[in-house]
């Protein structure tokens, strides 16, 4: 059994006439943290619905093991179930009623949410939303969670109140994970490993590994290394003097 | 909110002095323009009869048949129809022809075929209600943003499950606005229906006073329809403060 839990082999993929992704090779292991970042409209929301089998690659392979479950760009929660019963549903495989309502007043505990049990998702502000979201996918058995843009449209500080929640909560129970984010902040913040795309027609233009240790924090000189590393290849600004980044500094290294 | 009681007894009251003067000043005949006061007692005799308490449970048991038996076919028809485009295609344009056809055409044939009572004026009912509450259901299950099919793909549910825990509750709201406006529909069609295929009920009623030339009871009985009407839609707007639908009017 080997410890690969997605493997994209090659996939080339089109809209009609509109290539969109070419030539992409990309695997994940178990539990790995990996960030696709790119220029807008390059294709990572794509690649996300090849992952998740919404679309089909017109040439190539996509093999995915287990079982996966998507935080959406926009709200996914059911507006018509509590908090709650949303995170519930995450639940649906633990056929023990009493065991399924324990953990999802755990997953309450652990996202801050408490008091919000029978809130409906209208009565919640769109931070709060955004964490019951991540409640519902972290509860239960998932291989692979798939996140596509989960911190757009909020402000600075819950962002980073969630980002922080999700590495806690990751620490607890390690998941693959795949982000796709135009956050590049964000990106080296989390991951393991961050990929960055090409324009479109997307494919992998470069890569990063970040052995750093965690809880990272935002102003550590080597994440803001990296992310300006990674900014050079993305073609939006100069690239730095590469030679004054440290590698295997500290407890950390970029490679 | 306290302009609420205000200004709606203000508006009834400017009405009700109209016509006190209006018919003080005599400018109508009072055959066909009865005083307030002549309507009131009217009023008064007829709450003590039992023809009068009888017509409205008359009415009121055929809008309840007629409209309950749409409202149950026609929700899961729709969710059916909604999911499902070669159905959609297949029986859509029929559905249209029918909602666009007046109940009062069917009439005749109500007659024809169930004669004279309950039964036409609830087929009537059912054909006026039926086909737009199917409508509103398609469209409604239209309107269910993709990203819920999704998850409930994600997290397992299927079949008939995904009809039950995402299409119904997803477009409920939708289907429920289109229920208030059904039902005041039905309460329309009721009264035609009495009028010309039925022996009693408010609508026949209505014809009676006429035949009789008692204006004033013609008056008593549309003051009646007016407010029975007006409290079934207020029973019905009872259906959005459940919980479970608050979210599809709130924002």
């Amino acid at each position: 059994m080997t410890s690969k839990l997605l493997s994209i082999d090659s996939v080339h993929f089109s809209y009609g006439a509109l290539q969109v992704l070419r030539h992409l090779d990309l695997e994940v292991e178990r539990d790995e943290f990996v960030s696709l970042v790119g220029p807008s409209g390059c294709g990572k929301t794509t690649l996300l619905s090849l992952i998740s089998g919404h679309h089909k690659p017109g040439r190539g392979e996509v093999r995915r093991r287990g079982s996966m479950r998507m935080v959406y760009q926009i709200d996914s929660l059911l507006p018509w179930l509590t908090a709650a019963e949303n995170i519930s549903l995450g639940l649906r495989a633990l056929s023990d009623r009493k065991q399924r309502c324990q953990r999802v007043n755990e997953m309450l505990l652990l996202t801050n949410l408490a008091g919000f049990s029978d809130h409906f998702p209208h009565q919640l502000s769109g931070g709060m939303r955004r964490r019951v979201e991540l409640a519902r996918v972290l509860a239960g058995e998932t291989d692979l969670l798939l996140m596509d843009e989960p911190f757009s449209g909020l402000d600075y500080l819950t962002r980073h109140g969630l980002k922080t929640e999700l590495e806690r909560l990751l620490a607890l129970k390690p998941r693959t994970v795949l982000l796709v984010t135009h956050d590049i902040e964000d990106a080296v913040y989390l991951s393991d490993r961050v990929i960055v795309l090409s324009n479109r027609p997307a494919t992998i233009k470069y890569e990063m590994r970040l052995q750093l240790e965690r809880p990272r924090r935002p102003a550590d000189p080597l994440l803001l290394e990296a992310k300006e590393r990674i900014l050079s290849h993305l073609d939006l600004q100069e690239p730095g003097p590469l030679a004054s980044i440290a590698v295997g500094q500290r407890a950390g290294s970029l490679v | 909110m306290k302009k609420k009681y205000v200004l709606a007894p203000a508006v009834a009251l400017s009405i009700l002095s109209l016509w006190l003067a209006l018919s003080a000043l005599h400018i109508f005949p009072e055959a066909a323009f009865p005083s307030p006061q002549k309507v009131a007692s009217g009023f008064q005799s007829e709450l003590q009869t039992r023809q009068f308490y009888s017509d409205v449970a008359a009415s009121l048991f055929r809008v309840a048949s007629g409209f309950s038996l749409a409202v149950l076919l026609s929700i899961p028809t729709g969710l059916w129809l909604g999911h499902c485009p070669r159905a959609r295609v297949a029986l859509l344009p029929t559905i249209n022809f029918f909602r666009s056809l007046s109940p009062l055409a069917w009439i005749p044939f109500a007659i024809l075929w169930f004669g004279i009572g309950d039964p036409p004026a609830i087929f009537l009912i059912f054909t006026a209600t039926f086909f737009p509450l199917v409508l509103a259901t398609v469209a409604a299950v239209a309107n269910i943003p993709s990203v819920y099919f999704k998850v409930a793909r994600e997290y397992g549910l299927e079949g008939l499950k995904v009809l039950a825990q995402i299409s119904f509750p997803a477009s409920l709201p939708q289907i429920i606005t289109a229920i208030r406006v059904a039902g005041g529909v039905a309460w329309l069609v009721v009264v035609a229906a009495e009028m010309i295929a039925g022996r009693d009920g408010l609508g026949f009623a209505i014809w009676d006073a006429r035949n009789g030339l008692r204006a004033d009871l013609l008056v008593c009985r549309m003051i009646t329809i007016g407010v029975i009407g007006a409290t079934l839609d207020l029973l019905l707007l009872q259906l959005t403060r459940m919980r479970r639908v608050r979210w599809g009017y709130d924002q």
